[in-house]
């Protein structure tokens, strides 16, 4: 498994067993300006074209989604994973009004190229099942397979937690008040802004063999048992087991922390990994000391602090020094953390490489 | 090249694509004018009224009226570029702005967040300036008739078009065809 962030973005490629592969949002390489996902596997000699089987778009922020399109569109053997919180009506209402006030977002451009690969797919007589947008609810199987090799056969299942069914029920709500602002917006010329809350993202749980995964995408906890991390503890629906691999939620920020998320859902002194989000400067500091003081073992993709301002003509220089306030980067290299794991037996010790500036914290 | 030129009551900008400007009958409502985006570019020079209509892009309504606009001509003030940046406001306080800034000129330098005194921003923009707007951010050098040499930094800000409530009605329709197509197993 792969965590990608360039400080604004997060990737997640996992090999799933067999040469089957899944993506978990996506970010932009800047040095081959596409997909990371797709210049990583296609350098591992994967056939992106039938070897990924699943694409998922955690929710519709602009940092989880860039380049999810081009993926989509090359991945011609994978479905299409959504929030079932997006009721695809109201998502395709926001896309509409999104794109009537140019420049775009991120988030309104890729969906608006998605829903293209999509009709062009169904277009061809496929069925939605075989194609997308698959619904991701809490609980709900959206993967299973058997991959059988000479030596052995291993059981891979892939679940949402999430979004839960409280969160489901005022979706809609949430959708209108969206579409409220975004139109009110544009009724004063300005661009919409609002992508929804974190609690519609999609938390998956990966059962790769021995292993459990689980990716917190960017949800977030909050008092209530109806929404956020406590719903998915308290559930008595979810993948019984303990994972000893943890996406972090949002950046590692205080407000995604649920201290029962570790000791329920999580084995002791798991794995923990996260991307920076350079902009709101997170993990801070108090983040990283409480994610320390739960594993030893946390890895993060990049330091904004180290991101490195280009350097540009004298005059621009100039201009700029004269101009700004102030002024730093908040995208720098794409940092990647690397897990391998041994999905038969659970005993071998996992390896963790490190690449382009990601670290251990906690050392 | 010409340069955007700003006139009283529109912004045309030769050589791009989406300059068709279209103003309100009623006196009250000359200030919203509307852009209508063309087949293709409009030549530097040429007469813009004239090219709209040429590229079919008539008055959808009875009560849209055309404004004859002059016709352009060439700049004796030339501009040399050498930086452009695309940028999206994130916070707004009572003297000072933040933003994210993308590089145009070269798209491998990272973005960067970037933080303005609220003079940078002309009087003309000032109602513009909210967060999530977009913004065009130039610096370069400006080279008068005279032979004179003025380095220069321009903060422009993006307008955009302003949705009827029909034509939202008519947006909505075609994402609720396609999202109904797209739901159907």
């Amino acid at each position: 498994m792969s965590l990608f962030g360039p400080g604004i973005g997060e990737c997640i490629v996992v090999h799933v067993g067999g040469g089957d592969w899944i993506i978990v949002d996506s970010c932009i390489d800047r040095s081959s300006r596409g997909p990371i996902a797709l210049k990583y596997l296609r350098s591992l000699g994967v056939n992106v074209e039938s070897q990924v089987k699943l694409v998922v778009a955690t929710h519709w922020h602009d940092d989880h989604i860039q380049g999810l399109a081009e993926i989509l569109d090359a991945a011609k053997s994978a479905r299409f994973v959504n929030s079932a919180a997006y009721a695809l009506k109201d998502l395709m209402r926001l896309v509409v009004l999104g794109n009537a006030m140019p420049p775009t977002s991120s988030a309104t451009r890729e969906y608006d190229a998605i829903v293209k690969v999509l009709k062009e797919r169904r277009d061809a007589s496929e069925r939605r099942e075989a194609v997308g947008p698959i619904p991701a609810l809490a609980n709900k199987k959206i993967l299973a397979q058997t991959v059988r090799t000479a030596a052995c056969s291993l059981e891979v299942e892939i679940y949402a937690l999430s979004p839960s069914d409280g969160v489901f029920n005022i979706a809609h709500h949430i959708a209108q008040h969206e579409l409220s602002d975004a139109f009110s917006a544009i009724q004063h010329g300005r661009r919409p802004v609002v992508q929804g809350p974190n609690q519609l993202s999609v938390v998956l749980w990966l059962k790769v063999g021995a292993l459990d995964v689980l990716l917190g995408a960017d949800l977030e906890h909050v008092a209530g048992a109806t929404e956020g991390w406590r719903a998915i503890v308290h559930s008595r629906e979810r993948p019984s087991g303990k994972a000893s691999c943890f996406k972090v939620p949002h950046h590692g920020s205080r407000n995604a922390d649920c201290p029962e998320s570790w000791t329920e859902l999580l084995s002791a002194k798991p794995i923990a990994m996260l991307t920076p989000h350079a902009p709101s400067g997170l993990p801070k500091d108090a983040d990283i000391a409480r994610l320390c003081a739960r594993t030893p073992f946390v890895y993060l993709t990049g330091d904004p602090a180290r991101y490195g301002r280009p350097r540009r003509d004298n005059a621009v220089e100039k201009t700029l020094r004269e101009v700004t306030l102030s002024r730093r980067a908040v995208s720098g290299r794409m940092g990647h953390v690397r897990l391998r794991a041994d999905a038969i037996d659970s005993g071998q010790e996992p390896l963790v490489e490190l690449g382009n500036g990601a670290q251990q914290l906690c050392a | 090249m010409i340069p955007s030129t700003s006139y009283q009551d529109a912004i045309l900008r030769p050589g791009s694509s989406d300059i068709g400007v279209l103003f309100a009958a009623r006196q009250e409502d000359l200030q919203k004018f509307l852009y209508r985006r063309l087949a293709k570019p409009v030549p530097s020079g040429t007469n813009y009224i004239t090219q709209a209509l040429f590229e079919g892009q008539e008055p959808r309504a009875p009560e849209d009226v055309l404004v004859r606009l002059p016709s352009l001509r060439q700049s004796k003030w030339k501009v040399t570029v050498l930086q452009k940046w695309v940028g999206r406001v994130e916070e707004v306080q009572a003297d000072r702005f933040s933003a994210a800034l993308v590089d145009a000129t070269n798209s491998r330098n990272p973005i960067e967040q970037v933080e303005f005194d609220m003079r940078e921003v002309s009087e003309s923009d000032r109602s513009l300036l909210a967060v999530g707007a977009t913004f065009y951010w130039s610096i370069g050098y400006r080279h008068t008739p005279g032979g004179q040499v003025e380095r220069i930094s321009s903060l422009r800000f993006a307008r955009l078009p302003r949705l009827s409530e029909l034509d939202v009605t008519r947006m909505f329709a075609e994402a609720d065809q396609l999202a109904a197509f797209l739901e159907r197993d």
